[in-house]
């Protein structure tokens, strides 16, 4: 039987080791929030704010 | 295999400056219902629990559903989940649980007097990122002051306790104003006691029908700045905000757009007939979800309502201010009509806050609240 390798040495890419990342759930960590989700402007709630604005839900 | 744990922060935080420029719609709020079985003084959309009219009009389960498969296909990743109360909708649980099992990170917003063991148990089952109670006073008298119903007071805290008693991720909340405003550091220590995180608000505005309700028991602007000033903590969040945010300058691009804040970039609301908007209060050109599909309700929030240009120039548009304000179109067309204008107890609010904390003002055109506090200094003002 003819057969051939899938992979030829030339070809093959290294083995990376997977890696995965879990999150720690911690919802006093969320700063980012809507408007009335936070209900006001500055500290009460800034997902606005990644545009520059100020009011903003609690993501 | 290697695991890493990366903190929520941090992955929130890159999260969103990725999907912010991919202009992904990350986070949404969804009202399932307007309906509510308290008559708070206060509230900006509430309807009776009864209104057979308001229900017969609210997304069914299977219309949910659907809106959340679209959301999930368009990377969305943040819920929250408000109304009226969310609970009232005998169905609410269902809709939830898919909404759990599609992947969602979700919020609930409640007023914690219709939680039952069961639900506190199918929460404590199919557990949200976090569920946030508003406590509307610390006693008995002023809770149902506010609510006006009797024995609202008593389910609060049957509802928290359950919660509590489950160790579920619980916040709680107020709205401050001239009814509850004397509780408020009780309301506090009530939340320190239980071991919740607590963050008020006294930044009320017209009912999303523009009535001026609420407005009749807001406080005056040196009365919301003075509690700002009497926690340490809120002064330090305040000013280091102002350091990231303020005085940068407004390019010719953002300036010449109406909305300059997260709505219709990331952010988007539904509400409970299933119209799309850029946030839970505005109603201003918002997609029908029942005529079309989610994704074509993002392009056109990101497109057409974004990409409204403004029509003149007010002393709001070069303002180095705005981080400290809450004005923006949807506040600006509840208190007056008009997306564009100025809203004055906003913007008195914002100089005084500055003018309380040193925050520098720069000049932004022919602005009254910048020649007051300068020519009188922080007395004037009550500082």
């Amino acid at each position: 039987m003819d057969s051939k390798p899938l992979d030829s040495e030339s070809t093959k890419r290294p083995y990376v080791k997977p890696e995965f990342t879990q999150v720690a759930l911690r919802p006093e960590e969320a700063v980012l929030g809507g408007c009335k989700s936070t209900t006001s402007s500055g500290p009460a709630g800034k997902t606005c704010s990644t545009t520059s604005c100020s009011t903003t839900s609690v993501s | 295999m290697s695991v890493t744990t990366q903190p929520y922060r941090d992955f929130s935080a890159e999260w969103h400056e990725r999907m912010v420029r991919q202009r992904v719609a990350a986070d949404a709020t969804i009202e399932v219902t307007r309906r509510c079985p308290q008559h708070c003084v206060h509230c900006y959309n509430n309807l009776p629990a009864g209104d057979a009219e308001a229900a017969r009009g609210e997304l069914t389960r299977e219309e949910h559903c659907r809106i959340l498969d679209e959301m999930a296909e368009a990377g969305c990743l943040w819920l929250l989940y408000t109304g009226g109360e969310p609970l009232l909708r005998p169905d609410f649980l269902d809709i939830y649980t898919y909404a759990k099992k599609k992947g969602f990170l979700i919020t609930l917003f409640t007023n914690g007097t219709l939680i039952t063991p069961e639900i506190a148990d199918h929460l404590a089952q199919w557990r949200p990122f976090s569920i946030e109670i508003t406590i509307y006073g610390r006693t008995r008298e002023t809770y149902e002051r506010v609510t006006g119903v009797p024995g609202s007071y008593e389910r609060f805290m049957r509802g928290v306790q359950l919660l509590v008693d489950r160790r579920l991720p619980l916040k709680l909340k107020t709205v401050v104003f001239s009814v509850n405003r004397h509780e408020l550091a009780d309301m506090q220590q009530f939340a320190k006691d239980l071991g919740a995180g607590f963050r008020f608000d006294a930044m009320l505005n017209p009912r999303v029908d523009c009535s001026r309700g609420p407005l009749a028991v807001r406080l005056q602007p040196r009365e919301i700045v003075q509690l700002d000033l009497n926690d340490g903590a809120r002064v330090s969040e305040w000013k280091r905000f102002a350091t990231r945010f303020c005085g940068l300058p407004v390019t010719p691009e953002a300036g010449a757009q109406i909305y300059s804040c997260g709505g219709g970039v990331t952010g988007f609301a539904i509400d409970p007939e299933g119209k799309m908007s850029v946030c839970v209060i505005s109603r201003f050109a918002t997609y029908d979800l029942r005529r079309g599909s989610f994704q074509q309700g993002w392009d056109h929030l990101t497109r057409e309502v974004r990409g409204t240009k403004i029509t003149r120039v007010t002393k709001c548009t070069t303002c180095g201010i705005k981080s400290l304000c809450g004005m923006c179109p949807a506040n600006a067309e509840l208190e007056s009509g008009d997306p564009e204008a100025p809203v004055d107890f906003l913007c008195r609010v914002a100089h005084l806050r500055a003018r309380a904390m040193g925050i520098p003002v720069r000049a932004h055109g022919d602005c009254e609240y910048c020649g007051e506090v300068e020519a009188h200094g922080q007395q004037a003002v009550g500082f």
